[in-house]
């Protein structure tokens, strides 16, 4: 049992799900389900705090409680997250229970001194041919659907057996991840590799830029396979506090082996949004004899057009703690061009998409000229990835790019072998 | 293997904490704990690494003998307590004697570790006498009560001023004891501890632990923040520390008022379990060298 809610538990409510799917299969009635998400739920835990949060939560959960189990089974299935589960109710009794939801929760609850208004995106999803797992994984991506369509919405999906096959195996290989996600985490499985950035001007290194590796029991995973997975889960959190100790470890070992140099770490939005942000940052600063300046934090376009106090709040302290801030794999997102002047950002990374075509592709070639120029007049350093050809390196000089990153200087390092190749590169 | 004597070792630490503030993973440890998470680890090679450390086979059997961590049989050799202790309390065990060892406590605070090795032991005996109500093991809680308050000395070197802020801190009946130090420094003694312990790679629930064994709040909530084994951790420390000041009539911090009813709440404690914990402690050999 959720002891907050006084709901399901996640394990119970999978559990719940099976037995009621096995029940109406067998009997061939039907069943419902809700998948209720609370809408900016987070800010409420950044802005007020975790014990206003947990009574937000129990509140809402009161009034879910009072409202709305009516024949049904209501569990909590993440820390913003309820399923509601109705066995034998009509398509339309479904609706109509997924309106009052939406309507009972977002009656003004007071938080501290504002009267806050919990909304809520509702994934509603009707029991077809199909495992208990594939109607869970449907409901949430009706969910989803619904908070892309700006969320406070509800979206019914018909059952689709093609899909929920693709979606099962989808979901079987999510959770095989997880586990060995959480096996990397007890057997040491995680390590930073570092891919130095030159800086053209000089020759010199302008930063090297920490990449997480991962290996379980001799198995590689890529970071495209377990970095959302870590974020779905939320072990994207402690995984950023490691990756930023192990980090600034390094630079501290590079600063005492006569390579003084930035290195730079990414950040998610998922720690720019928990608790104490600023103060994990102000303790690895207590526990390194690190000078703030040698640690960059390269964040996505997107963490930039964050509209959240969190967030902002957080940047800006970075920036006032005197790290630095640069705007990672520029030109793929919104590439908003309004943000470049409001953010603290020092540097801008162009996406390595517009490197791989040159130096024929004429309209990348206008692209990372327009951009680069816009850049550097707003006092920006311009840095391009995925440089692996002379031709690439050549072209990105003339345009006058201030840095390159690539496989034509090197791979991403393990840490001793990236003391040996920036000796060697001193000398060079 | 080649093995550096004990005393390189610990010159090499010391040297790096007064150069850096902070104790890397100890060169032992990272052995021990590299061959402990092999598939399938060797627990002779693990016995040859402590015994290239005379000190800290000398401590890893005191401490394994010791009634706080519950063996079933004394060990007379560093094989036979590796062998009683498996690969991973041995890494635990490691890690608890390797910490006191390279974090020597402030000038200003000396029975640091007096203390903590109180906590230590007494949360050792509590997993066993309450292990029908929680399923931490006394290795366990042991390394989580010494490592609970590392935090403490490195934020001691680090600020001039923070003797007065854990006197504030420890005596303010309000707030958090991290907040009052978050307000003063920008951080905390359990913050700096999560990362010394993320940085020794201890295990993930230790390591949480160290980060909230303040926050009531969450304890209050039972906060989904953290797993089971996190909560009942911090709850078995803090109950240790409740004891310890039962016994000694002392009383200098104000967290069992903050956090108190919680704990026995979560470990499903009356008052009436409280004083025969009280009295079984009291015969415990817990200041023991």
């Amino acid at each position: 049992m959720d002891e907050l809610t006084g709901f399901l538990d996640r394990q119970e409510c999978i559990l719940e799900t099976e037995r009621l799917v096995a029940q109406a299969q067998e009997s061939g009635s039907s069943l419902h389900l809700l998948w209720v998400s609370l809408n900016r739920f987070r800010e409420v835990n950044t802005s007020f705090g975790h014990q206003a949060g947990d009574k937000v939560l129990s509140s809402l959960a009161r009034r879910l409680q009072t409202h709305s189990s009516t024949g049904g089974v209501i569990g909590r299935i993440g820390a913003d997250e309820f399923v509601v589960l109705l066995p034998g109710a009509s398509q339309a009794r479904a609706e109509i229970l997924a309106e009052h939801i939406h309507t009972l929760l977002r009656a003004p609850l007071r938080v501290g001194q504002v009267n806050w208004r919990q909304t809520c995106s509702i994934g509603l999803a009707k029991l077809g041919n199909e495992s208990s797992t594939c109607l869970l994984e449907r409901a949430d991506r009706a969910m989803q659907e619904a908070k892309l369509n700006g969320g406070s919405q509800i979206t019914v999906v018909a059952p689709d057996p093609e899909a929920s096959n693709t979606i099962a195996s989808q979901k079987r290989q999510e959770l095989s991840i997880e586990e060995k996600l959480h096996e990397a985490m007890e057997l040491d499985g995680f390590s930073l590799h570092y891919q130095p950035v030159i800086n053209v001007a000089n020759n010199s290194i302008e930063a090297c830029e920490a990449l997480m590796r991962c290996q379980v029991r001799e198995q590689p995973l890529t970071p495209d396979q377990f970095i959302p997975v870590a974020e779905k889960t939320g072990l994207i959190v402690e995984l950023g506090d490691w990756t930023l100790l192990t980090a600034a470890h390094m630079a501290e070992h590079l600063m005492a082996s006569g390579h003084p140099t930035k290195v730079a770490v990414n950040v998610s939005r998922a720690q720019l949004t928990a608790p104490k942000f600023q103060q994990t940052l102000q303790a690895l600063f207590t526990i390194c004899s690190l000078p703030p300046a040698l640690i960059e934090l390269e964040l996505t376009e997107s963490l930039f057009m964050d509209t959240s106090i969190a967030v902002r709040r957080n940047l800006d302290a970075a920036v006032e703690a005197g790290l630095s801030l640069a705007i990672d794999d520029f030109g793929t997102g919104y590439s908003c061009l309004a943000y470049l002047k409001d953010i603290p950002a020092s540097k801008l990374k162009l996406d390595r998409s517009f490197v791989s075509n040159l130096p024929r592709d004429r309209k990348s070639l206008a692209i990372i000229r327009a951009i680069t120029q816009l850049a550097q007049d707003l006092g920006m350093t311009v840095v391009a990835e995925g440089v692996e050809t002379a031709g690439q390196r050549d072209t990105l000089v003339d345009i006058g790019v201030n840095a390159l990153q690539g496989f034509l200087f090197t791979r991403p390092l393990p840490g001793p072998q990236l003391e040996s190749w920036l000796t060697q590169f001193a000398r060079s | 293997m080649d093995v550096p004597a004990t005393a390189t070792i610990a010159d090499q630490l010391l040297k790096s904490i007064k150069q850096n503030g902070i104790p890397p993973r100890p060169a032992i440890l990272e052995r021990v704990e590299t061959e402990s998470k092999k598939p399938e680890p060797d627990l002779r090679q693990l016995a040859v690494f402590i015994n290239g450390d005379v000190g800290i086979a000398a401590s890893l059997l005191k401490t394994v003998n010791s009634p706080f961590y519950g063996l079933s049989g004394k060990a007379h050799t560093t094989q036979q307590a590796v062998n009683q202790l498996g690969q991973e309390a041995t890494v635990n065990a490691v890690a608890s004697i390797a910490l006191q060892r390279v974090l020597p406590p402030p000038p200003q605070l000396e029975r640091f570790w007096d203390g903590s090795l109180q906590v230590a032991r007494l949360s050792g005996w509590l997993a066993q006498e309450l292990s029908s109500r929680t399923q931490i093991t006394a290795d366990h809680a042991y390394t989580f009560g010494l490592f609970r308050d590392c935090g403490i000395p490195i934020m001691m070197n680090k600020f001039s001023g923070y003797r007065d802020t854990l006197q504030a801190a420890n005596t303010c009946p309000e707030k958090a004891f991290t907040e009052v130090e978050e307000l003063q420094h920008g951080t905390s003694h359990a913050l700096v501890g999560y990362l010394l312990a993320q940085s020794w790679r201890l295990s993930a629930d230790t390591c949480l632990a160290i980060r909230h064994h303040h926050d009531f709040h969450l304890m209050q909530a039972n906060s989904s923040l953290f797993s089971r084994h996190t909560g009942d951790l911090i709850a078995l420390a803090q109950l240790a520390e409740y004891l310890l000041q039962c016994i000694s009539g002392k009383s200098l911090t104000c967290e069992w008022s903050k956090m108190g009813e919680a704990i026995l709440s979560r470990l499903k404690l009356n008052g009436q379990d409280i004083q025969e914990l009280v009295t079984a402690a009291q015969d415990l050999p817990l200041s023991e060298n």
